[in-house]
Formats: structure tokens, sequence, C-alpha cells
């Protein structure tokens, strides 16, 4: 317990260190909040129509309006929540779970199973897999499960490219060479010596993954093939909005403030993570 | 030099054939059977089976295939299902007007960031830097097609400057066509030029810490010289590549950007032909994307050399 609570500590003391990564840690804490007690917060019913009078607009009882159902816009932001940071969690662990192990054998063993995999890699980059999420979302129905594979193999290979990256620099250090010559097995080297040396840019990459996956989901259910409504998605909920801009801009305006937020927090604790991680970004963190 | 452009053209064969047959078979995949989605429940079996001679929808997977990419090169992209008009000229109608909004935003987006990068890079630390990097972070966080809605908001339903939506071109009305591609073209902007500015902002204060420049210095080299001549060129280079690897998730941005200012280039079109379940058409303008991102990826490759001499006489020696 002792050893957990120094480790809490210690990193505590290094996310304080940076500005950005303290206000984004409160930011994605306030979200996890958000998400956990969600119903409690909310006060009408997600679905409920008629809470109140049709495109009423933001007021005390309803703090951000109501839609063309007379739905409160303040309890289907807050239930949003879930659904976005469902989304991007789930993209981004499945994508770093793909892509880890892959970046990982690519970088480590530079023959050609090596070379094969990042060539596909780069076939998948010029690929517009986001324009393929959104036909095959469309075209199938939408819905969540297909915007997760779409937007997974999405990003998959980024984590391959940065891991392969990675790999090539530590491998070459020192300590690989001399678990080599002790005579450890290639799999005990990657698992103890070189993935964990990966972990930093892994982490910093990940977050900031998760806030691209949170605006691309935004961005199809926008266009109405994501998400399909009556779920509060917030991109859905941008979409709805847009055909009563002129008479109630405010169903437009609180998604999107959302959804800023939201990545705002994520970004500026993944910024702040690498700026504590990789000191070259700060250039001032002479201590570290 | 001409080794290495030869060879890199070469490598875009490959490239552009994996990639096709992907777009074949992102649509091949979508389980159930187009037709019956084209025509619905209804379809009598003559009308199933002569659709399906007619787009050679009964043959083997890999002939549909080989047919599909040698029509590709002749030129014969298919016909729309909904108009029937040729895919090709469609796309081509199309595409100047998407590749113009990108162009355009990327000119605007570096006129903006490489100023600012360099003036954080320059006061590292002030209070300059600490205001445009939080701009830049907040930038980045904003979807890009709300933003497009608030502009629309404000200068269109509000102040009424400039047009909603809508396309006039630049052979009819040139104010006209400007005026109409000014808010797209900000707002493709606006969902670019942050993370620009903010690699502008590292990759210029990783470069000033180089000897050379130091060496700039002492030679008596005024600070807009050492900044603008000697330091900006080798910042360049990871601003370039972002550019190249960025190009995907740009285009996929405009794609929603055409959509909400009904901007009818290659997006609108995509997002019409998905509604309509034009599956000729989806095929074309996915392969088109790509294609175009190819081409840009190989642009950026080339770029390189013309920013990067240790690039381009390393090519000439070998």
């Amino acid at each position: 317990m002792n050893k957990i609570g120094r480790k809490i500590k210690k990193g505590w003391r290094a996310i304080t260190r940076s500005k950005k990564a303290t206000i984004g840690f409160f930011m994605i804490l306030i979200l996890i909040l958000i998400v956990i007690f969600a119903p409690w917060i909310a006060p009408y019913e997600v679905d409920e129509m008629n809470t109140g009078p049709v495109f009423s607009k933001p007021a005390q009882q309803h703090l951000m309006g109501t839609d063309h159902y007379g739905r409160d816009v303040f309890s289907r932001i807050i239930m949003g929540t879930r659904v976005s940071m469902r989304i991007g969690v789930v993209v981004t662990l499945l994508a770093v779970l793909i892509g880890v192990p892959l970046g990982l054998l690519a970088g480590y063993r530079n023959d050609l199973s090596g070379s094969f995999i990042m060539r596909t890699v780069d076939v998948m980059l010029c690929f517009p897999w986001v324009m393929a999420a959104l036909c095959v979302a469309a075209l199938i129905g939408g819905g969540e499960k297909v915007i997760i594979i779409s937007l997974v193999f999405a990003y998959v290979p980024t984590f391959v490219r940065l891991m392969q990256g990675v790999v090539l620099s530590v491998r070459e250090q020192e300590f690989v060479g001399a678990a080599l010559v002790t005579g450890e097995k290639q799999i005990s080297i990657i698992g103890r010596y070189i993935l964990p040396n990966c972990m930093a840019p892994l982490i910093v990459e990940a977050t900031l993954v998760m806030s691209f996956v949170i605006l691309d989901e935004a961005a199809i259910s926008y266009l109405g093939v994501g998400v399909q409504p009556p779920t509060p998605s917030w991109g859905v909920m941008l979409n709805e909005g847009s055909q009563y801009m002129w008479n109630a801009p405010y169903l437009s305006i609180f998604p999107g403030i959302a959804i800023a937020l939201t990545v705002l927090g994520i970004n500026l604790f993944g910024d702040g993570l690498r700026d504590i991680l990789d000191p070259r970004y700060m250039g001032g963190l002479r201590e570290l | 030099m001409l080794k290495y452009i030869v060879r890199r053209l070469l490598l875009i064969i490959p490239i552009v054939l994996i990639v096709s047959i992907l777009v074949f078979l992102v649509i091949k995949m979508i389980p159930g059977d187009p037709i019956t989605i084209m025509f619905g429940k209804n379809a009598n079996a003559e009308q199933i089976a002569y659709v399906k001679t007619l787009y050679g929808l009964d043959k083997p997977l890999t002939e549909q295939y080989f047919t599909w990419a040698g029509n590709l090169l002749r030129g014969d992209w298919g016909s729309s299902i909904q108009s029937g008009e040729p895919v090709f000229q469609m796309i081509m109608e199309r595409m100047p007007r998407t590749i113009a909004l990108c162009f355009c935003g990327i000119l605007v987006a570096l006129v903006i960031s490489i100023p600012t990068g360099v003036a954080c890079a320059r006061r590292h630390n002030s209070m300059l830097d600490l205001s445009l990097t939080i701009m830049n972070l907040t930038f980045i966080s904003i979807p890009g097609f709300w933003l497009g809605m608030i502009f629309m908001l404000i200068f269109s339903v509000k102040l009424r400057l400039l047009p909603t939506s809508g396309y006039v071109s630049a052979q009819e009305s040139l104010t006209g066509w400007m005026q109409c591609m000014i808010l797209p073209t900000i707002t493709t902007a606006a969902t670019f030029f942050a993370s620009l500015s903010r690699l502008m902002r590292s990759s210029m204060l990783e470069v000033l810490q180089q000897d050379y420049i130091s060496l700039a210095r002492i030679k008596g080299n005024t600070n807009g010289r050492v900044y603008y001549i000697h330091a900006l060129r080798n910042s360049l280079i990871p601003l370039v590549t972002n550019i190249g690897l960025t190009m995907g998730y740009l285009m996929g941005g405009v794609v929603v950007i055409e959509k909400v200012f009904a901007y009818p280039g290659l997006g609108l079109l995509l997002i019409n032909s998905i509604t309509q379940r034009d599956y000729p058409l989806i095929q074309g303008i996915l392969l088109i994307f790509a294609i175009i991102i190819v081409v840009i990826n190989l642009l950026t490759d080339l770029a390189y050399m013309l920013i990067d001499p240790k690039i381009r006489f390393g090519y000439k020696k070998t």
C-alpha cells in the first residue's frame, strides 16, 4: 500500500510540474466524474420529450434550452459525455492493443516481416479511413460498432509508426545489447527492456489520438451516419441543431462547446505530459 | 536527383494498386446485397438479374476487380447509378473546387502559422508565447465543422456580410466566388494552422540551439536574418512532413466543411452519393481521394529536396 501511495505521490509531483498537465488533469477528472454521475447530474431523462416548451431559450429551468422535441439540452449534453468518452477510450485502447505489438515487431525485427508491416502501414496511411468509415457506416446503417471499427483502422498505423521509431532507437542502447549477451530470450527483452522505455511517447500519443477520435466521431455523427439518434451523441445534437440555426442557435453552440472543452482537457493533459516526459519540447525543464 | 524522383514515382504504382484493392473491398465487404439495398425489397428477380449482369456483379470477385481496374485505367470509371453521368467526369468537375479549397486553406494556415510559430520561438516562455500556445491548443480542440457553423452564424446570419452557403464559379463572377470561398477557406485554415504553428515553434526552438545559428549571430547577422533566412529553412522540414502526413486528415475535415457550407466539391458529392447509395460514384471518389493523398505525399518528398540541400546532394552522389 505504501509503495502504491509513494508512486501516486511521485506521479502527482510530475504532473504538477507542468501547468498544462495540471489543468488538463483536473478537466479530465471533472469529465470522468460527469461520466460516472451523469444520470444524477442531468435534471431530466435524456429522451424525455416536452420537459418544457419547444425551443425555449436557455433559462434557469433549462440551463441550455430545449430542442425541437422539448428535450432538455443540458441533460442530453451531460449524457452525451458518456457516448463520446466511451468511443474515445475504446478506439484508442483497441488501436494501442493492435498497433503496439505490430510496431514492436516491425522495429525489433529488421527483416522481411518488419518491412512488410511498415509498407502496409505506409499504404494504410494513404487511405482515407475516415471517409471509408463514413461510407461503411452509411451503407450498413451506422451505429457505434461500425464507427469504432473504422476508426481503429484509421489509428492503428499511427501507433505502429510511433512504436517502430522508438524501438529502433531503444534497440541500439547498451542495456539491450547486454541483455542479449546474457542470453535472455527475445520476448523477454522486448517485454522487460524495450517496452517500458517506449511507454512515455506511447502514453502521450494515446491521449492525443483519443482527442482526435472524439473529434472524428462528432464529425461522422454530424453527417448523420454515425451514432444514431436518439442516442445523445454531441455530433448528432449538432446535426439536429444545425437545422434550426436561424431561430435556435444555442442548439448548435452548446454541444460544440462540450466537444471543445473535452478535447481541450485531453489535449492539455497530453501536451503537458509530453513536456514532462520529453524536456526537449519545453526547453526550460533542466532539473529533470 | 533524377534517379530519386524516378524511383519515388515508380513506388506510387504498387501503393495505388493496393489502395485500389482496398477501395474495391471496402464497398464489397459491406454486408447485404447492394442491389437489394438500392432497389429495396420490392425488386423482382428479373430486375435484379438484369442489373447484376449490367454491372458485372454476377462474376467472381477477382474478375470483378480486374474488370473494374482495367476500366479505370482506360478512363472508364463507370457511370453514376442515380444520374447516369460518367463518374470520372463528375469527379473531374468537382475536384478543382476541393483542391482550390484545400490549397487556399493551407496557404492561409501557413501565412498565419509560420510567423506565429517563429514569434513563439523567438520570445520563448514569454507572455506572447504562452497566449499563442493556449490559442493554438484551443483551436486544435475545436471541431472544424462546428467552427464553420459558428462563423456562418456570425458573418452570414447575424451580420449578413457573406452568403450562408452555395457556390458561384469564378468565371461567372469573381467577387461572388471570393465571397463564397472566404468562410470555407477560413474554416479549413482554422482547423489546420494551430498544429502547424505548434510544430513550427518546436522545430524552430530545436534549430535555434544548433551551432550554425550561433555562428550566424557571431558573423553579425541581424536577428531577423538569423531567424528568417538561417533558421527558418531547416525548421520548415518537419512542417512539410506534417502537411504531407496530415493531408488525409485534412481531406476528411474538408468533406465535413463542404457539407456545412454546401460547397459543391468532392466531399459534398461523396456525402450525397452515400445517401443515395451510388456505389460506382462512392468507389470513384474514395479512390480519387486516396490518389490525391498519395500524390501529395510524393510532392512532400520532392519538396524536401528543394528545402534541404543535404537530401538533394545526398542523392546526387549515389
